[in-house]
């Protein structure tokens, strides 16, 4: 009798926790903020750009034999590339002339964007559509192809001599005259090390 | 029972560790990445004293009509990291804006703002999404991207995030100016009196059908929506697409929290709102011009006759095509 008791009770708990359960699943929680983090460096960004590349998936070998699974995904990345002014330190005065050597350029990319409106897909009745997140795994192919090939833009010389030209007419403006002193030559393996992600 | 053993086989033979490599090949997908297309080099001026990296979590339920009976509901949820970039545009100065008085420097910068190209915030190629259920269609998840743009903008807002980048970017030119040997240095940045966030009055949210007002103040005077049905049909005043958003961002808050089976964006609606970008229309108005991005021609029409039906058939209306950058296609 206890024994059945004790069973009556289980079930009774079991029923109850499903209930709380239930009205768990309700809530509408439609917007969070998960994650905050804040960088005070200062940045002179002087020249940006837009890259664009599409992606196209084709399904595995193996699993083509249930039919084709194809997907063209356009992606864009803005690129901006400038100086960090934390990094001007070396800066001497002798008389009017300032003498500044700028800071190695960085290169970042701040936002991409998957091109919605223009994704081509192609999916066989017996195969499963693409969710979004593999949509998103595709496209980050994409951008991580741009992101290593930051380096090859050709970003590093116009960004620095914009600065040079925003930091000399600041320095005109005090009645001074500045002079940079860079380094003229950027292998292709260090830029790469320039780039921020 | 022969070709269920045969499968079996297959598969035993494809795990073994001696065929990793075989296995690799053939089950992974081929991705090709085209030639990557580069824009024109732009030249800017832009000082940015901080950066706000933030992701944020959208949601969104659907009701679908059930198999047999009733409805089920389906949801969505992604994850989307995003970065917000606070700073001066350097091109916007006066010219005076440094003067030198014997050793005093004095400095005049403009109003603090949002430097991001585009107005587009999140790196939205490094979203998740780990939970979707049901069919959701690729405007779906326009949408949800816009929804979080929307919102990381409107958080670093409610953050003070130009307060906060005004006291460094003071602190900034001071550093840098002595570093070049000014002793005095007196920094002014323009008030952002007139860019201070708007915010959203509303009474009464209706049910389904019912027309909803919303009057959005703003400190340089305020602005009218007129909702019906989840379909922005009028507006007054400039309201931006980032408005729009912020919005439809508020909007679906506080009547999911309220009523959620009842707030619906219907699809025509969310196209109409998505794909607006400039409209100023007072009441008296007897002639509009409307900024549209690419549309088919049917989409123009119900635009048209939506406005017509509120502004009387008087209205002298055109619509103008513009591309995603502002720029002018095709006028209807």
């Amino acid at each position: 009798m206890i024994f059945q008791e004790n069973r009556v009770i289980k079930i009774i708990t079991y029923l109850l926790v499903c209930l709380l359960m239930a009205s768990c699943v309700g809530g509408q929680v439609s917007e969070e903020e998960l994650l905050r983090s804040i960088n005070t460096t200062p940045m002179l960004y002087t020249v940006q750009c837009v890259a664009q590349t599409t992606v196209i998936e084709r399904s595995s070998p193996a699993m083509s034999l249930l039919g084709q699974r194809t997907a063209i995904i356009p992606v864009e990345a803005n690129i901006k590339a400038g100086i960090d002014l934390s990094q001007l330190k070396n800066i001497r005065i002798s008389g009017k002339t300032v003498y500044i050597t700028l800071p190695d350029p960085v290169i970042e990319i701040e936002s991409t964007r998957i091109l919605n409106d223009q994704i081509v897909t192609s999916v066989a009745p017996l195969r499963f559509d693409f969710t979004n997140d593999e949509l998103a795994q595709i496209a980050r192919k994409g951008t991580d192809a741009i992101r290593n090939d930051l380096g090859k833009y050709n970003l590093v010389e116009p960004a620095q001599e914009q600065a040079e030209v925003i930091i000399s007419t600041i320095v005109k403006r005090m009645g001074l005259e500045a002079v940079f002193e860079k380094r003229q030559q950027y292998e292709n393996r260090e830029l790469f090390n320039l780039t921020r992600p | 029972m022969v070709s269920v053993l045969l499968v079996i086989a297959l598969l035993l033979y494809l795990a073994k560790d001696t065929v990793t490599q075989v296995y690799h090949s053939v089950f992974d997908a081929r991705t090709e990445i085209g030639h990557v297309m580069l824009s024109e080099l732009a030249k800017t001026e832009k000082l940015t004293v901080l950066s706000l990296y933030k992701e944020v979590v959208v949601s969104q339920y659907k009701e679908v009509p059930g198999l047999f009976y009733g409805t089920n509901m389906h949801q969505i949820h992604s994850v989307y990291p995003g970065r917000i970039d606070v700073g001066f545009d350097l091109t916007k100065c006066t010219d005076d804006w440094l003067l030198m008085r014997e050793d005093t420097a004095y400095v005049k910068l403009p109003a603090v703002e949002i430097l991001n190209q585009g107005g587009w915030y999140l790196d939205e190629a490094a979203h998740q999404t780990p939970i979707e259920e049901g069919t959701w269609t690729n405007e779906d998840y326009v949408r949800l991207a816009h929804r979080a743009n929307a919102l990381i903008k409107r958080n670093s807002e409610l953050e003070n995030c130009y307060q906060m980048a005004e006291d460094n970017g003071k602190r900034v030119v001071r550093n840098l100016l002595q570093a070049m040997g000014i002793k005095y240095i007196k920094v002014d940045v323009e008030s952002r009196e007139r860019y201070r966030p708007f915010t959203i009055d509303f009474d009464g949210v209706g049910h389904k059908g019912m027309h909803y007002d919303f009057y959005v103040s703003a400190s340089d005077g305020s602005r009218y929506v007129k909702f019906v049905d989840g379909s922005i049909l009028a507006y007054e005043g400039d309201i931006d697409d980032e408005d729009l958003y912020s919005v439809i961002d508020m909007f679906s808050y506080y009547t999911q929290g309220r009523d959620s089976r009842q707030w619906k964006i219907s699809k025509q609606g969310y196209r109409l709102i998505i794909n607006m970008v400039n409209l100023t229309l007072t009441k008296g108005t007897q002639a509009a011009d409307a900024f549209v991005k690419s549309r088919s021609k049917a989409d123009v029409e119900r635009l048209s006759a939506a406005l017509r039906q509120l502004f009387g058939d008087n209205l002298q209306l055109s619509i103008n095509e513009v591309d995603r950058r502002g720029q002018q296609l095709y006028q209807y």
